[in-house]
């Protein structure tokens, strides 16, 4: 199966942060959003998808092209939106385009003008005259203007309105239905990845904590909610994360069932999991041993 | 030159035709201040060219635009190609404003401006095209490995050290009694040394391009020096961290 990004054992290296051998695969036509914590490594990884840092080591496919024997070819298959507005602030929004085409050999100036208009992004407006929303619509107006088979985007959502953010989402399921386009989305607003992402990959301190379809992850995890005696040795194999609160004691298990069979009849209430609890679990320091060392 | 070398050409024409004309004018004015020595004038128009050259490297760091030229289609050594193309435009375009303006100043003051006919003339222009491309072949390279501000740091400091060097060899290379003026007016040691190596350094100058073959040889160092500095380049360009 050709994926629409395929990455192995990608790492890179820097003073005090290292992204650790990260693998995952996104298939054609469809939405995997990239999760973790602040200092993840989210926004490392999609720099070196798009060859703006360096890797140490690892191996990056875009629609079955190397990114780096194929760097022109890749590069032109792929949209992007970046975590900052990299646009000229003097510039005013058409010229932004008449800039940005030369590169691309598909770029379609008529779409942009068109997305432009229904982004409402006036085209005589400076781009320094425009809000963080509105420059985060321009950077997706140029991302979706030379039909791109993969669309990256770096915290896309952020800054935008409620509205808009719906319509973006609505916009991104649209995008992938011709079975060939794909999109990585990095955030932190876990709401938007359960309303369109269909894998969903997490990442903490560097690390691949996991990467599978939403709908695995939302069967399979869980909330174990209970007493101290729930989270003894004999236990802590089910549990990714241990949190102990005034009102009880929170786990977050990888394995409800199994769970649910160890501690039936153990006073445990066993929830499905959403995915903010998930990141949030995941994300604290300390995994379930160091938890119960503190208690 | 491949599609995204001259994408970025556009692109820059594009960011940076706002500021032609009063660059143009900047031009005019500022040669007009030097106009009584040709040495002073060269050095102007050339200093000039140069900060039209890095002002579009200037703008995009300030924008930090670099990640975006760098995850466009294309390769780090393309975008290197396209802005040595940018460097070559820039200075082909001030060459033609700085004869212009040579020949304009020369009209309305005639006498006051005798050293600058020499600059009207081939040897003018390859002197001009000179101090250009080797402000280039130094700048560049440290541009692409440090980025703008640094680059700009530390290409000043390695061209202050090739001047100073070449102001204590330019004496030892010319012929005794060939050049009268080496005899530096009484001053503290390091200006006599100064002022005897830029006399030197002029007098080699003029002698050799005077000479068909001493402007082919200068061309073929320069061809040189620009094939290295380019090289150098696209090495430090190509595993940097944008």
């Amino acid at each position: 199966m050709e994926y629409a990004l395929e990455i192995r054992n990608l790492r890179k290296e820097y003073p005090g942060f290292t992204l650790r051998d990260v693998s995952f695969a996104l298939p054609p036509g469809a939405i995997m959003g990239l999760i973790g914590p602040n200092g993840a490594g989210k926004t490392t990884v999609i720099k070196l998808i798009l060859n703006i840092v360096r890797r140490t080591a690892g191996e990056v496919r875009v629609l079955g092209l190397d990114s780096l024997a194929s760097e022109a070819a890749a590069k032109s298959r792929t949209g992007f939106v970046l975590d900052e507005s990299p646009f000229i602030g003097y510039l005013k929004v058409g010229a932004i385009g008449s800039v940005i085409a030369p590169f691309y050999a598909t770029w379609d100036a008529g779409r942009f003008r068109e997305l432009c208009r229904e982004f409402e992004l006036p085209r005589g407006r400076r781009v320094n005259a425009l809000s963080r929303g509105m420059k985060m619509k321009l950077a997706l107006a140029v991302a979706l203007s030379h039909s791109a088979g993969l669309i990256l985007l770096d915290e896309p959502t952020s800054g935008l309105d409620p509205v808009f953010r719906r319509e973006l989402l609505e916009r991104l399921s649209g995008l992938i239905q011709d079975g060939r386009t794909s999109v990585l989305f990095s955030t932190h607003i876990t709401s938007d990845l359960e309303r369109v992402a269909d894998y969903i990959t997490c990442l903490k301190n560097g690390e691949l904590l996991f990467s599978s379809p939403r709908d695995e992850i939302l069967d399979n995890w869980g909330l174990v909610k209970g007493g101290p005696e729930l989270f003894t040795d004999e236990n802590m194999d089910l549990y990714k994360s241990v949190l102990s609160g005034p009102y009880g004691w929170t786990a977050l298990t990888a394995e409800r069932d199994r769970a649910r069979r160890r501690l039936a009849g153990r006073d445990a209430t066993i929830e499905p999991v959403r995915l903010d609890d998930l990141v949030f679990l995941l994300g604290r320091e300390g995994g379930p041993e160091e938890e119960r060392t503190h208690e | 030159m491949s599609r995204p070398a001259i994408a970025l050409l556009r692109k820059d024409l594009r960011m940076t035709r706002v500021f032609w004309a009063p660059m143009a004018f900047s031009y005019g004015t500022f040669l007009l201040i030097f106009m009584e020595s040709r040495w002073a004038f060269l050095a102007t128009g050339v200093a000039l060219a140069f900060i039209a050259a890095v002002t579009v490297l200037a703008i995009d760091d300030r924008y930090m635009s670099e990640p975006l030229y760098a995850a466009l289609p294309g390769t780090r050594r393309s975008l290197v190609g396209g802005r040595y193309l940018g460097w070559g435009v820039v200075t082909a375009a001030a060459l033609a404003l700085f004869l212009a303006f040579t020949a304009l100043i020369r009209a309305g003051f005639a006498d006051r401006t005798l050293g600058l006919a020499s600059l009207l003339s081939v040897q003018g222009a390859a002197a001009f095209l000179g101090g250009m491309s080797v402000a280039g072949v130094v700048f560049l390279p440290f541009y692409f490995r440090y980025g703008f501000w640094r680059g700009l740091w530390s290409s000043a400091a390695a061209g202050l050290g090739l001047l100073i060097a070449l102001l204590y060899a330019a004496p030892r290379l010319v012929p005794a009694g060939d050049c009268p003026p080496l005899q530096a007016p009484p001053m503290p040691g390091a200006w006599s040394t100064a002022v005897r190596g830029f006399r030197a350094l002029a007098w080699l100058i003029d002698t050799s391009m005077g000479r068909p073959a001493g402007l082919a040889a200068a061309a073929v160092a320069l061809a040189a020096l620009v094939s290295v500095s380019y090289r150098v380049s696209v090495r430090s360009y190509r595993d940097r961290d944008l």
